[in-house]
């Protein structure tokens, strides 16, 4: 019976495997095989070790965009699972009148492709007639082109990023609540205790398979971003106080031509999202082990 | 488990595997370089009677410019029935072009590339069809100038199909009248133009800074004011250190003009985006912009005449003893090496590079010819001035155009970093000089 099980198993996974090897499995493979070479993109790649690594290492605008990249992370997670977890809680509330049209608005920014975002928040920001500058100009204060400021762009960044993914997050709390057993709820109330008490010692650790998926997916979003950036910056050069791994790649690959280098920085960025996706596979796998 | 579901999943695998298998091949053919001969030739007699054969053409002229070139393409199609010619306007047309090549198989025949520096590039990489047949066909009338940056030992990689030069300032025509004040001549009028329009509460000047790009004509236009064309030209071949005194002058005089209040308040001026400025030029918000030639279609399109309610002065004097010069560039068509309709692709950039095509869009406005057979007469009144200005003055290419490619958004970056700081201009400068010489090394 197992063996026939594993026979099935195999033939029934067969289809899915193969597009997996093609469309994500060989790319990766193939991204980490160009980060040993030199490659231009157009003639022959040639092998060259690590030489692409210790380049790397020797880069100002690598260490440049390493540092933008965990900036706006330390910033950017704990204020995007706050606010998802703020939200959340808000419009699991049935005396929040109209939550269902909020529930349509949070998830507004998460709907939008993120260059419509950075559109949008151009628009906002514009120093003549944004909106933004017309409220501070209203009460007195000076309007300033915030995002091409070198000291609040990446703020700008960081408020943008948010805006944008804050939906999935409220939408990740809020499922963890829907799925919350009433009866454990009734009994804290039951025991006595107060809405603080409530939250802390009850919904929070119920809700730590969403905080899981948040913080990861949280995670990995941040890491990989770009678009926003590229759009937000007015597109094709990044200036160097905004330069992230992911726009470096694109640099490296469109205006350097070096296809090689940009892949072992594509191989680091990977591994590094990797090591995300892998800490929330295990929590989970644990998690199910410990509810089974 | 049920025997038809195994079977499927087989079947489902079955299929996956040959349409990848079949996809491969098919994609090696693509990619396999075909020797133009006369019976796959799309244009040969025989097809031209009985197939239609679409060039695909990329660009990034949208707007006004756009539809003019679509319009001039119709006359193409007429005159050749059996061509019909697709314009897509790609927005990060670098992007595109770069990866369809790096394909092997591009889906373009012809792209218009702005970039002289990256066309010889990828015609030392071998992926482009050399264009020599065309230039010989137009022997000398074809700007000389606009040749020479796309040429690789012997072979042309790009035919310039359009020219295009940043002449001078663009001014407000009524904004000077009203206040009594004269087009600046020399840097020190300009300064006090400057003050009279702050006091008045005109921005003085606008850049377009939050484009990045059109600091580098402000800058270029400068150095050129303060080292002449030569110290341009050797700045532009890092013959001169971005360090070099004269270089780090200009960044000075920016800096003061900037400090000054010229071009509004930085914390402003760094995010203007360009096309807005040509609006408020023409509305009086602002009194002068430094710009290329294309505004005087757009300033046009809006309603506003030349000569009445803008005008055009050269960049004003700093240095009188060393001659003035205009930065000029263009627009190049390239085809691929293994594009889809190379023959046809051919056939229409010779039409391209003629003065037929050239002046049809001459005479939309806002379009300089490259190709000198093209007569004066079929110019708008300001580009006329434009051209006369170029066979008057020296003409020199753009600096950050001809750069190594990656080098190019580190000065557009680095001048953005003055707009934002005009303090730093001597860090700017040994941060540029720095770069320099990693970029020209490598």
């Amino acid at each position: 019976m197992g063996r026939r099980v594993n026979k099935d198993f195999f033939i029934l996974m067969t289809p899915a495997f193969i597009l997996l090897f093609i469309f994500i499995i060989y790319p990766i493979l193939n991204t980490f095989y160009l980060g040993f070479t030199k490659w231009d993109g157009f003639t022959n790649p040639q092998f060259v070790g690590l030489e692409n690594y210790k380049t790397m290492m020797n880069d100002p605008l690598f260490w440049t965009s390493v540092k933008n990249n965990l900036f706006i992370f330390i910033i950017f997670l704990p204020l995007v699972t706050l606010l998802g977890l703020g939200f959340a809680l808000l419009l699991h509330n049935k005396a929040v009148v109209g939550r269902n049209v909020l529930r349509g608005l949070v998830m507004l920014g998460m709907v939008m492709p993120l260059t419509v975002v950075g559109i949008v928040w151009m628009l906002l920001l514009d120093p003549y007639s944004g909106i933004v500058n017309k409220i501070i100009e209203i009460f007195g204060g000076q309007p300033r082109a915030w995002i091409q400021d070198p000291s609040t762009a990446i703020y700008f960044i960081i408020i943008g990023s948010l805006w944008a993914w804050q939906g999935f997050t409220t939408t990740v709390f809020l499922a963890g609540l829907e799925g919350l057993d009433v009866e454990v709820l009734e009994a804290s109330v039951i025991d006595g205790a107060n809405p603080w008490q409530r939250f802390r010692y009850v919904i929070l650790p119920l809700l730590k398979p969403a905080l899981i998926v948040v913080v990861t997916m949280s995670s990995i979003y941040i890491l990989k971003v770009f678009d926003l950036i590229y759009v937000l910056s007015g597109g094709e050069s990044i200036p160097m106080y905004l330069s992230v791994l992911a726009y470096m790649i694109y640099y490296e690959i469109f205006y350097m031509l070096k296809w090689g280098y940009a892949a072992a920085i594509a191989t680091l960025l990977t591994v590094a999202v990797f090591l995300f996706s892998i800490g929330m596979l295990k929590r989970m796998i644990e998690e199910r082990g410990v509810e089974a | 488990m049920k025997r038809g579901v195994r079977k499927f999943a087989l079947l489902l695998s079955l299929f996956l595997l040959s349409a990848i298998v079949a996809g491969c091949i098919s994609q090696k053919e693509a990619t396999t370089p075909t020797s133009p001969s006369p019976t796959s030739s799309p244009t040969s007699p025989t097809q031209t009677q009985q197939k239609t054969v679409e060039v695909i053409v990329y660009g990034q002229w949208g707007g006004v410019e756009g539809q003019n070139f679509q319009n001039a393409l119709k006359q193409y199609e007429k005159e050749h029935p059996n061509v019909k010619i697709k314009y897509v306007i790609q927005s990060k047309l670098r992007d595109a072009v770069l990866t369809e090549l790096a394909t092997g198989s591009p889906g373009f025949d012809i792209a218009i590339l702005p970039w002289p520096a990256l066309i010889k590039e990828l015609g030392e990489k071998g992926q482009l069809e050399p264009l020599n047949s065309v230039v010989d066909a137009y022997k000398g009338e074809i700007m000389e100038n606009l040749l020479e940056p796309v040429k690789s030992g012997n072979t042309y990689y790009g035919v310039p199909i359009k020219a295009w030069a940043k002449p001078g300032i663009w001014y407000n025509v009524h904004v000077f009248k009203n206040n009594n004040l004269e087009p600046p001549k020399t840097l020190d009028e300009l300064k006090q133009v400057c003050d009279v329009l702050k006091s008045k509460g005109i921005q003085p000047m606008a850049s377009g800074a939050a484009d990045k790009w059109p600091l580098s004509d402000i800058f270029e236009a400068v150095l050129i004011r303060v080292g002449g064309p030569e110290l341009h030209q050797k700045l532009m071949k890092h013959e001169v250190k971005w360090t070099d005194p004269q270089v780090v002058e200009a960044f000075k005089i920016l800096s003061d003009l900037l400090k000054q209040g010229c071009y509004g308040d930085p914390k402003v001026a760094i995010g203007e985006k360009w096309e807005a400025q040509v609006a408020r030029l023409g509305k009086g918000e602002v009194a002068m912009y430094f710009m290329g030639n294309w505004i005087n279609l757009m300033l046009q399109k809006e309603g506003y005449k030349p000569g009445v309610d803008y005008d055009l002065i050269p960049f004003p004097e700093i240095n009188p003893n060393v001659d003035f010069a205009i930065v000029a560039g263009g627009d190049w068509i390239i085809i691929p090496k293994n594009a889809p309709h190379k023959e046809a692709a051919l056939e229409l950039a010779k039409w391209f590079a003629g003065p037929e095509y050239q002046k049809i869009m001459v005479e939309q406005k806002g379009y300089l010819a490259p190709n000198l057979k093209v007569p004066k007469s079929a110019y708008d009144p300001v580009d006329a001035k434009i051209i006369d200005m170029m066979a008057k003055y020296t003409v020199v290419p753009d600096l950050d155009d001809n750069v190594p490619s990656g080098f190019q958004p580190v000065i557009w970056n680095k001048l953005f970093e003055l707009w934002a700081n005009p303090d730093n201009y001597k860090q700017i400068a040994q941060e540029l000089e720095q770069a320099a010489q990693q970029y020209y090394k490598s």
